[in-house]
């Protein structure tokens, strides 16, 4: 798919960013500022950790990124490279707590639940028969329910608004395989949907 | 403290740096080398396979009374199989783990990785590296035949009138020595030995005989066959 002019600019000014962080860790800081909002909205989405947890899971993933910025390969979009490492983080995170965080008790997850049933209700695979004000209600359990690759495919699609390419380099699968999770994904929340609803 | 200069301050603190190009690019070469060796030991491994199904005469096999499964068994390179299999997921696996390996999908990888396994299985088959693998390998390991290539047992079975080896010397058609994977040297006899058409043995040739024992290192020949069919 081509790349729009902005997508284009972005890439540019970060593989230029890039190459001065690795002169001076200084430079680092715009990288920080650039992604620092993104990431943590991604990550929380993930992980589900509280502020506290997440600001511990983001340097980590800064400070890995910084470490590694020889290995981004300038095929990729930075984004693409970052949200990798924010999103093997992110699991790590959920392995060592295996729970994860309290996401169901922030109200911070409130707008964001409305903004992903609307998104998710729009999709006729997912909720072509379910009741939309169900979804809204519910869509943070399920989610939550949801097995975290599914969860992951389902807030990069829908959410974060990634194409396949890019989902396939964050989770480094390939696009085939990334087309597949995202179906069973949006059937497993339906199947979920639908157990909650007859309980 | 700002977020961005809690991190800077760690990266100043602990003195950290970026990691040199060259170990992400030692690394990705590193990978890819244990694909390629991986994938060159596929080729050999397909050209086992080969060489034990050329080895099975499915025509003498069925004269064996032997029962389905172990048919099956002798007339399929079971081990081989398996070992391809086992490479195949090794190689996979590092290739996956290569700075762009992700972007191959299964599928590619085992038309790609069967296309190159039979090109290169067939030129180990054709230039004898199987057959020589195979005899340094029955002469050195221990239990190799057994386990690689079970028809080779049934058919060292001299009190059951099956016999294989090595031709030593050969003074005719009808009086030759065998040294069997047991290192013992057998004396063969035998009138009008029935054996394919336009074969001749040949010393160091690798053969099955099918016959009588006469006694603790002496053979009488009924049908002798090349160990690999033509």
């Amino acid at each position: 798919m081509p790349m729009s002019a902005d997508a284009l600019t972005a890439r540019h000014i970060d593989a230029d960013l890039v190459r001065r962080s690795i002169e001076s860790p200084d430079e680092f800081e715009r990288l920080i500022e650039r992604y620092q909002e993104l990431l943590r909205r991604y990550v929380r989405r993930i992980s589900r950790a509280n502020n506290d947890e997440l600001d511990i899971i983001l340097q980590d993933v800064f400070i890995k990124a910084y470490e590694n910025l020889n290995d981004f390969d300038q095929d990729l979009a930075f984004s693409s490279w970052i949200y990798r490492i924010a999103h093997n983080e992110s699991i790590d995170y959920l392995r060592r707590n295996k729970r994860g965080g309290s996401s169901l008790d922030d109200p911070a997850y409130d707008d964001e639940s409305v903004t992903l049933a609307e998104t998710i209700a729009a999709d006729d695979d997912i909720a072509s028969d379910l009741d939309k004000g169900y979804l809204k209600a519910n869509v943070k359990t399920i989610l939550d329910e949801l097995d975290p690759q599914y969860r992951a495919v389902l807030v990069l699609r829908f959410l974060e608004e990634r194409s396949y390419d890019e989902i396939s380099d964050i989770l480094r699968k390939p696009p085939g395989t990334v087309a597949t999770l995202i179906h069973r994904a949006k059937k497993e929340f339906r199947r979920i949907a639908e157990e909650r609803k007859t309980l | 403290m700002t977020f961005e200069q809690k991190i800077l301050d760690r990266i100043k603190s602990r003195h950290l740096k970026p990691l040199p190009k060259g170990y992400f690019k030692a690394r990705n070469v590193a990978l890819w080398g244990v694909v390629g060796v991986f994938v060159a030991s596929l080729g050999v491994g397909v050209g086992m396979i080969i060489y034990t199904v050329r080895s099975t005469d499915l025509s003498v096999l069925a004269r064996l009374e032997l029962s389905a499964s172990q048919t099956l068994l002798f007339s399929f390179p079971v081990f081989w199989i398996l070992a391809c299999a086992v490479i195949a997921a090794i190689a996979f696996i590092n290739l996956r783990r290569t700075r762009n390996g992700y972007r191959v999908s299964a599928r590619q990888f085992v038309i790609i990785s069967t296309l190159v396994a039979i090109g290169v299985g067939s030129l180990v088959y054709a230039l004898n590296v199987a057959q020589y693998l195979s005899r340094v390998a029955s002469d050195a390991i221990p239990l190799y035949n057994t386990i690689t290539a079970p028809n080779t047992n049934v058919w060292l079975d001299p009190d059951h009138g099956l016999l294989s080896g090595v031709i030593r010397t050969r003074d005719s058609d009808e009086s030759f020595y065998v040294r069997d994977s047991e290192a013992v040297l057998w004396h063969v006899t035998g009138n009008d030995i029935t054996m394919p058409d336009g074969y001749e043995m040949q010393s160091g040739e690798r053969i099955k005989i099918i016959g009588k024992r006469t006694g603790d290192d002496t053979f009488t020949a009924r049908e002798v066959y090349p160990w690999i069919v033509q």
